[in-house]
């Protein structure tokens, strides 16, 4: 009796782990998802003046129509200049301070400029204006756009794609630094280092891997960053370069050691074959142990990649944090968990940014679950998970 | 028969030496970095006193005090769970399908990003839970995050109990749990507290995932319940680094800060480190 | 000239003294099989001819071995040229992870000296020596791993016959096979010596009997007794090995 009471409680402990991915994949889903059917402008309507013939703007042309590189004609309106007025802009129209009544009849006349275009909450809008519709399609948006700009009045941009194309450069910079030389490392401690210093050498790489993050980001500012500023002659240090250098040197333990295992593993009968056969260390080596364990560097680089486009805290201290497309490595970059890390905390719960940022939140986490996933099932079979 | 010099292995092996060297090298020379650049703003005080003056004077008590908090939350809630859980795959569980299915969940959980568990912390304990940005909310986001590493270590640290052991109890007439408790449980404690140690290193070091659960910016008094919110030690040397109000008269107390926080986390993973030597020696695996 | 000659060879692992003072000679074209119970050194013994002991920690060797007249432990002497010429089959097939004909063309390719062209000249040459050739001519691009383990354990023996060895080290290559596979193996031997000098490791003194024209016993790191295969089993001079042939033959 008392038995099965014990037994339940352990297995409702390894149940907590179902549990978690559950719940983590729920309420990352139910704050993210409305980032696809909500608007982040749902609060304000959008008018023109009466004249106008304009029934329907889209996002874009609302944009350029607001940082004035479009004109009405070029969106078929009349022929006037364009004067966009929204809450972000307001203030320019209104001089000195004003009272709200003032201000609902400087917005009153301001409706009867033929080039008009308001971005205004339905309760300050003049009733003169004639309502335009700005219809908000969030997956185009959000998958469609290059540009990150999320507090952007009145219409945010929030295209994942500088983000991703950020986090994939500093990924792919992080794999060509962790891939070889994790490889070079492991061949190293299983061929050549002698057996006293086996121990010491695996604490070392435990310490490396146990480093706090933001102390490897903290040194990368201090030092590698002005360092790769001198060594391109670059206005700033902070580049996808950068962060992909120090995160790929901060995965070599993982790398290392998985790749570590798999060498440990191949049967010694196998490679004594080869020496057998006339082969020397190097050839066994490159001709027999890597090509042996192929399947293995294959689980080891997903894994390591999986653990570069996670990290927050270095990218976010030493990339730039720019949200542009970068086009080399020597652009400043954001990676997609280093905008979670510097937006979430300023997005109020329950606004467009919030629901947003969780939807990357879930992009995130299933990039990396597709990666782990991946490794899972290619991993040599008599390997245990 | 003679032998010849083979200059391009001698090269791939000088190559594979100056690499892992190198690698090993570069830790070595942000230890000491930090050591040289840190060791004169540590002083009794620094560690004693809480901030003043907008962080560019004082000290940094109030981040250890809730880093230590904080962590000790998460490695009691994560070591109670994981080492349950760890029991369960090693000694419990009966069918392998289910088995394997676990432990499938678990290395999937090892993987997910910590900034992700972070998010999933605030969604959950600060908002959905109501508990707001705090010690608990935090130090549970860290005990998620640190499951799978503890799991996986008291698995492995049941499974290396000899099953010789365990036969013997249960012809002796013990059942199943009273072998557990009075046979597998003492004889693997020292591996499971080998690692805890190893994660509370590990869970000291953590930012993402407390930046939205727990940490202050700037709270320089300690806290007095689980519920409230506090300053960390690695948010602390974040925000002085990114945010202080003038970043040259505080990066010598950003300099103080890493020096303390390593520190902490290098006792731990040395600790671990030593713990687990002993170990191997006494039982020779 | 003898093929292989060794004169008092002794071992040491470490402070463990594994082999003692063993002297023989071999002839060319000649099956050595070297017999006693486990641990006795006679897989010391074999694997001291393609010096494949360099690599435990704490080796230590006395004494002269020979090859073709040649001190293979001369400072001089370089392990890895060696055991180009001194071929060796293991316990267990040890297919590598490739197709049967990059398993072949292994040992080959290492030297870089051969055109593709004689690469595969050799590789079937050698298929057929080891009498795999028909089982596979149809497909070598099969991986060596879908094979049968008879079938493994006779591609390396091909894989250990294509670098054209002065020597072929066998050490118990029939232990883990069926007896049918066991059979080609000893059939293969047989053809082996017409071309060959192989030196074979066996726990079975049948097999002893049927492959071998000289045959040598070890007993705790000791050569007890060493002549031809004949005589040995029918007439031993030495009480233990008496007794070990007895004990096993019942």
């Amino acid at each position: 009796m008392k038995d099965k009471w014990a037994k339940r409680v352990f297995q409702a402990a390894a149940g907590t782990t179902f549990l978690i991915l559950l719940g983590l994949t729920f309420f990352l889903f139910r704050e993210g998802m409305p980032a696809l059917y909500r608007s982040p402008y749902e609060e304000l309507v959008f008018a023109v003046h009466p004249a106008n013939p304009v029934q329907q703007l889209s996002t874009n042309a609302v944009r350029s129509l607001v940082r004035g590189e479009k004109s009405w004609r070029e969106l078929g309106g009349p022929d006037t200049p364009a004067v966009a007025v929204h809450l972000g802009n307001i203030e320019r129209y209104l001089s000195g301070p004003f009272l709200p009544g003032q201000l609902q009849r400087k917005l009153d006349s301001l409706a009867h400029l033929s080039g008009i275009f308001l971005a205004l909450p339905a309760s300050l809008m003049p009733g003169f204006a004639k309502r335009i519709r700005v219809p908000w399609r969030g997956g185009a948006e959000i998958f469609g756009s290059s540009r990150w700009s999320p507090t952007y009045e009145p219409v945010p941009a929030v295209g994942f794609w500088p983000l991703l194309v950020g986090s994939l450069w500093v990924g792919a910079i992080g794999l060509f630094v962790v891939v070889p030389l994790g490889i070079a490392m492991a061949i190293y401690v299983v061929e050549f280092l002698p057996a006293r210093l086996y121990y010491p050498v695996k604490v070392m790489w435990e310490v490396l891997a146990g480093l706090p993050s933001v102390v490897v980001g903290f040194w990368g500012l201090v030092i590698v960053v002005p360092w790769v500023q001198r060594l391109f002659h670059l206005s700033a240090g902070e580049t996808a370069l950068t962060a992909g250098l120090l995160l790929g040197w901060m995965t070599l333990p993982l790398m290392a050691s998985l790749v570590e295992e798999a060498l440990q593993a191949i049967p010694q009968l196998l490679y004594e074959s080869s020496y057998g056969l006339g082969a020397t260390q190097w050839q066994t080596i490159l001709r027999l142990k890597i090509p042996y364990i192929l399947p293995s560097i294959a689980t080891a680089t997903l894994l390591s990649a999986g653990r570069i486009l996670g990290e927050t805290m270095v990218v976010l201290m030493v990339s730039g944090n720019a949200p542009i497309l970068p086009l080399s490595p020597l652009d400043p970059v954001r990676t997609l968990p280093a905008t979670l890390a510097a937006e979430l905390g300023e997005a109020p719960v329950g606004s467009y940014h919030y629901h947003v940022l969780f939807l990357m939140g879930v992009f995130l986490f299933l990039l990396t679950l597709a990666l782990n996933l991946t490794a899972y099932f290619i991993r040599p079979r008599d390997e245990k998970a | 028969m003679r032998k010849p010099k083979r200059l391009g292995e001698e090269l791939a092996t000088w190559g594979v030496t100056f690499i892992s060297w190198s690698a090993i090298g570069i830790l070595g020379g942000v230890l000491v970095f930090l050591l040289y650049k840190g060791v004169g703003v540590l002083s009794w005080s620094f560690l004693t006193e809480p901030m003043r003056d907008g962080m560019r004077g004082g000290g940094i008590a109030p981040a250890i005090v809730g880093s230590l908090w904080v962590t000790m939350v998460a490695i009691l809630i994560g070591g109670v769970i994981g080492t349950a859980a760890g029991a369960y795959l090693s000694e419990f569980a009966q069918q392998p399908r289910l088995k394997r299915f676990i432990e499938f969940l678990v290395t999937t959980l090892a993987g997910i990003p910590s900034i992700v568990y972070g998010l999933f912390g605030l969604a959950l304990f600060v908002t959905a839970l109501g508990l707001g940005a705090s010690i608990l909310a935090g130090g549970m986001t860290l005990a998620l995050l640190s499951l799978p590493l503890l799991i996986r270590n008291a698995q492995e640290a049941f499974s290396a109990v000899p099953s010789s052991l365990k036969q013997a109890s249960i012809g002796l007439g013990a059942s199943e749990t009273q072998t557990f408790f009075r046979i597998t449980f003492p004889i693997a404690l020292p591996r499971i507290l080998t690692g805890l140690v190893l994660a509370t290193g590990r869970v000291l070091g953590e930012t993402a995932p407390v930046l939205f659960t727990v940490a202050a910016y700037y709270l320089p008094t300690y806290p007095h319940s689980v519920l409230e919110p506090t300053m960390l030690l690695p948010y602390h040397l974040y925000a002085l680094i990114t945010s202080g109000v003038n970043i040259r008269e505080t990066y010598p107390m950003a300099f103080g800060t890493a020096l303390v926080l390593l520190i902490l986390t290098l006792c731990f993973t040395l600790l671990s480190a030593y713990l687990r030597y002993k170990l191997k020696k006494r039982y020779r695996v | 000239m003898y093929k292989v000659e060794t004169h008092s060879v002794s071992v040491w692992y470490g402070s463990y003294k594994a082999l003692d003072a063993v002297s023989l000679a071999l002839e060319r074209n000649q099956v050595l099989a070297l017999i006693g119970p486990s641990g006795c050194g006679k897989s010391t013994f074999l694997r001291l001819l393609n010096r494949m002991n360099d690599f435990i920690e704490g080796f230590r060797i006395e004494g002269r071995i020979l090859i073709d007249g040649e001190d293979i432990y001369a400072p001089t002497v370089d392990p890895v040229h060696l055991r180009r010429r001194v071929g060796m089959v293991f316990q267990k097939p040890t297919p590598f992870p490739f197709s049967i004909y990059e398993n072949v063309a292994y040992g080959l390719r290492l030297q870089n000296r051969l055109k593709e062209s004689q690469v595969r000249e050799r590789v079937v040459q050698a298929l057929q020596q080891a009498a795999l050739w028909d089982e596979v001519k149809d497909n070598l691009k099969r991986s060596a791993l879908s094979l049968s383990g008879g079938q493994q354990q006779r591609l390396c023996i091909a894989r250990a016959l294509a670098v054209r060895p002065a020597l072929l080290l066998m050490d118990e290559p029939t232990s883990a096979l069926d007896p049918i596979s066991t059979a080609k193996i000893e059939e293969l031997i047989h053809e082996l010596r017409n071309s060959y000098t192989i030196v074979v490791v066996t726990h079975n003194m049948q097999q002893a009997a049927r492959i071998s024209d000289m045959t040598a016993f070890f007993y705790m790191g000791k050569l007890v007794e060493y002549g031809r295969t004949k005589d040995f089993f029918t007439n031993p001079q030495h009480p233990e090995t008496l007794k070990y042939i007895t004990g096993r033959f019942g």
